[in-house]
């Protein structure tokens, strides 16, 4: 077969479906790619209009251009578009795209879960969106502090758009997190070790891990607001033992991490553009990796220095204050390779070259003011001030914009096929720079004269007003300048002539396919021997494209990829994903009637919606897997592997243990709040507490033992070839008792209006309540899959993944029954 | 996958060891009748048991005992795990510097 017959066959096999059917159907991750990362600069085209507004309001005293009921609503949604619409999900587009393609695979590990996590971003955002045209949207800022977001400082139905509508965009955050790690961890191309993976593959293992652990806590904070403001459940009312400094923790344990979160892919996108731009490699790639390691955890522990100003004890300042200015030293490792890199290669300066210079100058800037503000004296002057509002533009600009900058201007030749003619760019990047750093030299000087953030309006004669209106007319100039972006890269997408494959010489592997990029990726998979197989091998994507690497035999009419072993990259087994569906969409759709029910409090639909969820879901899993076993299939060049799916250790399970990682964190915010509650929140202890009795600890032990040793023993049934029945009933009874015990917790505590603890009682009795009906529902429906003969000896992997789940709920219940109990047994 | 995990443990141990003190420094703090002294004693003994712990993880990767997949893997395990210590002695340093339990005035 030669390489056209080739690519016509694996494009049959792969392609979307045509017309407007395709974009709805499509579960392929170029495309899905393409569509996020449009959305998300639409979302960046929209929350800089609004950035317009607010200059036009600042850049005179006294201004009538906007009250202050509209100026609260457009501040609030521009940061909170820049950050919740723009930033992470131009993160998620870009990676969804490009990440296979680096890493030598033909698809993320869960096409349709790309999908899923898309539509509910697109359906999300436009909720937020809405609001903001019908002018009901949210404005207590970005973050959101009760009181003020609270029912009595908020009353009507802005603040519920931003719980609820950020908590659905959400889920498509976690959802790409989850892809991203078990497809850098498994979808690599074969003899990809650790070592070799290209450094953008590190970076986004380290964000997603970062999201997963990062997110949940502000989902918790959402919720537990949404609660109070919906049911009076009261979290954070002081008077019933609440505590509003409870939101700012759990924000900001989100809300540190959150921007190193954007920062870091941007550095990941240097670490790649850099050394090509220089024709030269990565000068310490082994520091860089550290570096972004330990820059992502460290990132956790800083999160107090955003609350510097709230009366915290001396020692708890200095810990978060020296943390806060021990993150410099991994940021300027990876700062000082970069310029390593440069001094030994020969940089070319193209458009993305001048990109990356931008980011430098800008983001150093913005970093050394960070510095500043990590030290508390000095934060105590500025907080709340507009110097932290000039801070945090160039970090985050400086910092991720412009290298998003470069990024699309280094691989617009991948995603077009077409080669830059029309140069609007380089004048664009002119008025950009420029206008950016005349605007926000300008806020932080101001900022340093007084000025506070969030005003919408000030008096004349304090110094203001001249720096103001420059910073106003930097803005604009700015904002044209993006203006030109959009126009250059649309003629170049649209008009410019082809160009050639590769056209900066780069060495990674998303240069080795056609230009634009077919459905498959690779005709294909190339077996990797070093950093840069482009270097090593110059005639390597014309050799895939005869289907002289693995997997090149399009006979099977199936879509597949290798996984490999996580550290050598030793190919492990192959999978075959999914076809085109409407699946995802129709579930995105229905998730949205759930959200829509609660912000609309239209509370039948919540049900309602969450059967109808439950359903699709089961729809979906149902079409996994074989009723019989296969024996190992031939991946070419002499190698014969099993199938994923019938391997030890599925793709399902491995997306299942990072899901319930994420959910551990979720749960461990939820007895730190109950912790923080209970040791510094006033007026408690609460009324009474729960009395445990005898009927619920002993439905708890119980049931927890019979859970797990059920599943346990229902997997060593179908290991002996034997039925997993008696198993699974007795984990049923297992979870059903656990059900059991959550439901006498509720029904014996005081109502969750009562005080505080009454409400975290709900709250982790609920918790645990929910995990047991859903576990049930797996058990049962494994049971189904088993009379239905898709379970044996081999075919294991759904019974690995009920364990997991189980033994999950199991720990949660214990522990939460335990947190309940405690106060109660203890007085 | 070990690997991985062992790349992740010398800063997630720290960021687990900064939680609980600083945890447990707003226990003691919240304490009734709790006595600064004894505060900050407690969380210096913390501060040796936590520091105790990365330096065991340190030796334990320089090992032969642990294989590792790949040099490098070991080479940038160790890294970290030296780092781990610094930002551990660093972020814990105001234990010995500062005053236990007060707010200073605004």
């Amino acid at each position: 077969m030669n390489a056209l017959r080739r690519h016509r066959a694996l494009t049959r096999i792969w392609a979307s479906d045509p017309g407007w059917k395709g974009w709805f159907t499509t579960v392929n991750h170029t495309d899905i790619g393409r569509m996020f990362m449009l959305v998300a600069v639409c979302f960046f085209v929209i929350g800089g209009l609004l950035a317009m507004l607010i200059r036009a309001q600042l850049a005179t005293p006294r201004s009538a251009f906007m009250g202050p009921e509209v100026y609260n609503q457009v501040f609030t949604m521009h940061g909170t578009i820049m950050m919740f619409l723009f930033a992470i999900p131009l993160f998620e587009g870009f990676t969804v795209y490009m990440l296979p393609k680096l890493l030598g695979s033909r698809d993320l590990a869960f096409p349709r879960l790309t999908a899923y996590g898309f539509w509910c971003y697109v359906f999300g955002g436009s909720m937020l969106v809405f609001s903001l045209v019908a002018g009901i949207a949210p404005d207590s800022g970005w973050f959101m502090y009760p009181p003020l977001s609270a029912k009595l400082g908020s009353p009507g139905i802005n603040t519920d758009f931003w719980l609820i509508g950020i908590t659905f965009v959400e889920i498509s955050a976690i959802s790409a997190a989850v892809e991203i790690v078990v497809s850098v961890l498994r979808y690599r191309a074969p003899g990809m070790s650790l070592d070799k993976m290209p450094i953008y593959a590190w970076y986004a293992l380290v964000v997603a891990v970062m999201i997963l652990t990062g997110f949940p806590p502000l989902i918790l904070g959402s919720i537990l607001l949404e609660l109070e403001r919906a049911f009076d459940m009261p979290f954070f009312q002081v008077a019933e033992g609440g505590d509003s400094l409870l939101w700012q923790h759990l924000f900001w344990l989100f809300g540190h991490p959150e921007v190193y979160i954007i920062f870091l892919p941007a550095a990941g996108v240097i670490s790649t553009i850099l050394p090509v731009m220089a024709r030269t490699t990565l000068l310490g790639y082994g520091w860089v990796v550290a570096a972004a390691v330990s820059l992502a955890v460290l990132s956790f522990g800083l999160w107090v220095h955003h609350m510097f100003t709230t009366g915290i004890p001396h020692m708890g300042l200095a810990f978060f204050s020296a943390a806060s200015t021990l993150v410099a030293v991994p940021t300027s490792i990876q700062i000082f390779a970069w310029i390593g890199t440069l001094w030994r290669g020969r940089p070319e300066r193209h458009l993305p070259m001048l990109w990356i210079l931008a980011f430098f100058a800008t983001f150093v800037i913005g970093g050394l003011t960070g510095v500043m503000v990590a030290v508390v004296p000095f934060d105590w002057q500025v907080h709340d001030t507009q110097f932290i509002v000039a801070h945090l533009h160039y970090v985050l600009v400086g910092g991720f914009v412009f290298p998003m900058l470069a990024a699309l201007y280094y691989w617009l030749p991948n995603v077009t096929g077409r080669q830059r003619f029309f140069k609007l760019g380089e004048t664009a990047f002119w008025l950009i720079t420029l206008g950016f750093h005349v605007t926000f030299l300008a806020v932080h000087w101001v900022g340093l004269l007084g000025m506070r953030r969030r005003i919408h309006t000030y008096e004349e004669g304090q110094g203001w007003e001249i720096v103001n209106l420059i910073s106003s007319i930097g803005g604009f100039v700015t904002a044209i300048g993006f203006g030109l972006v959009i126009i250059d890269v649309a003629l170049n997408s649209l008009v410019s002539h082809r160009g050639r494959r590769n056209p900066w010489r780069a060495g990674t592997l998303e240069w080795a396919i056609p230009m634009p990029t077919p459905a498959y990726n690779f005709a294909s998979l190339p077996r990797v021997h070093s950093r840069n197989p482009m270097a090593d091998d110059p005639m390597l994507a014309n050799r895939l494209a005869r289907g002289e690497g693995l997997l090149g035999d399009p006979g099977r009419g199936q879509r597949e990829t290798l996984v490999v072993d996580v550290a050598t990259g030793r190919p492990d087994a192959i999978v075959v994903f999914p076809t085109n569906t409407a699946l995802p969409i129709v579930m995105a759709l229905v998730t949205g009637g759930l959200f829509l029910g609660m912000l609309l409090k239209i509370y039948w639909l919540v049900p309602l919606s969450a059967l109808g969820v439950a359903a699709l879901v089961i729809r979906w899993a149902w079409s996994l897997g074989d009723r019989r076993d296969e024996g190992r299939q031939s991946a070419g060049a002499g190698l014969d592997l099993p199938l994923a799916s019938q391997t030890a250790e599925p793709p399902g399970w491995w997306g299942s243990l990072f899901l319930l990682g994420a959910n551990a964190v979720f749960f461990g915010s939820l007895l730190f709040g109950y912790a923080f509650l209970w040791t510094i929140a006033p007026n408690w202890p609460p009324p009474s507490y729960l009395n445990p009795g005898l009927l619920g600890p002993a439905l708890v032990l119980a049931g927890m033992v019979a859970a797990p040793f059920g599943a346990h023993l229902a997997g060593r049934r179908v290991d002996a070839g034997m039925t997993p029945y008696p198993g699974l009933v007795l984990s049923l009874v297992g979870m059903l008792a656990g059900i059991s015990a959550m439901v006498l917790i509720m029904a014996s505590s005081q109502g969750p209006q009562t005080h505080a603890y009454d409400a975290t009682v709900w709250v982790i009795a609920g918790y645990g309540l929910f995990h047991a009906a859903v576990v049930a529902g797996m058990i049962i429906f494994v049971s189904a899959r088993a009379m239905a003969g898709f379970l044996s000896a081999k075919r294991n992997g759904e019974l690995r993944i009920l364990r997991i789940w189980v033994n999950y709920t199991t720990i949660v219940i214990l522990l939460g029954a335990g947190a309940i109990y405690l106060p109660g047994l203890l007085t | 996958m070990i690997d991985i995990l062992r790349l992740a443990l010398p800063f997630t141990l720290w960021l687990a060891a900064f939680s609980t003190v600083y945890g447990l420094h707003g226990f003691l703090c919240a304490t009734p009748g709790g006595n600064p002294i004894m505060a900050k004693s407690v969380l210096m003994i913390a501060w040796a048991l936590l520091l105790a712990l990365q330096v065991a993880i340190l030796i334990s990767f320089r090992s032969d005992r642990f294989v590792f997949s790949s040099v490098w893997t070991k080479k940038i395990s160790v890294t970290l795990a030296l780092a781990a210590i610094i930002a551990n002695i660093w972020t814990f340093l105001p234990i010995v510097v500062t005053t236990g339990c007060r707010a200073l005035a605004l």
